[in-house]
């Protein structure tokens, strides 16, 4: 009971993790400091606009493999992984 | 390629089927986030281009950043040409003693263009003629400024 109850909260914590890298890649990078981050260039396009326009789509994706990845990690620890 | 997916692990199928979801809220609440910041009032400066302001010879291109207006004058109409569309158009004919007489423009045919009746023909008729005039045309709630004076250099 109480491994289930500390894997619920590993499980929590990095959803939470990936919130946020979504929160701060989507509304942070291409919203709210987009004029800053558009002083800098990156293979020629501002990377403001970078970020909202491939830059979030590729972290997302990035995101989904790594949050799959901690999750094996996670049943592997508690030992309740797919056969 | 659904036989690839079942492959995977459960993990990875949850976070394949949630991350479009998110990125369609992101999308969402993106699109509100822009649209009312748009909406706030902002005020722009704009600046004539280093070729000065030719209203006969429709040589008068007024910008900020990519927004760009360019001012003409044929016969007795001002007219305005914008490389946004426009809300609203005002001009305003200023003299010696900065009052100004003010003139809203009409749409013509399409929000990238505006025009209006003016006396600025007579003003800057003959090579030389000078005239001050101020701009300020809207676009969602941005204003565009722009104070110049004109300087004709043809008949």
């Amino acid at each position: 009971m109480e491994n289930q109850q500390t894997y619920w909260k590993d499980n929590v914590r990095l959803i939470l993790v990936c919130l946020a890298i979504w929160f701060t890649v989507s509304f942070g990078f291409g919203l709210l400091l987009v004029e800053p981050l558009n002083t800098i260039r990156l293979g020629g396009y501002k990377l403001g606009f970078w970020f909202a326009q491939q830059g979030s789509i590729y972290t997302f994706l990035a995101l989904v493999f790594w949050y799959a990845k901690k999750m094996n990690d996670l049943d592997k620890k508690y030992k309740v992984e797919e056969k | 390629m659904y036989q690839a997916f079942l492959k995977l692990s459960r993990h990875t199928k949850i976070a394949l089927c949630v991350a479009p979801i998110l990125i369609i809220l992101g999308w969402a609440a993106s699109d509100i986030w822009a649209e009312s910041q748009a909406m706030k009032p902002r005020f722009y400066e704009m600046k004539l281009s280093k070729q000065g302001c030719d209203l006969v010879s429709k040589n008068c291109v007024l910008g900020s950043g990519e927004f760009e207006l360019n001012l003409y004058q044929e016969g007795n109409v001002t007219t305005l040409n914008s490389s946004f569309p426009l809300d609203t158009a005002t001009l305003f004919l200023v003299d010696k003693y900065d009052e100004s007489a003010v003139f809203r423009m009409g749409m013509k045919d399409s929000p990238y263009y505006w025009h209006r009746e003016t006396p600025l023909s007579e003003f800057v008729k003959g090579t030389g003629s000078q005239q001050k005039i101020r701009l300020i045309a809207t676009v969602k709630g941005g204003r565009y400024v722009g104070e110049f004076i004109t300087n004709n250099r043809v008949n």
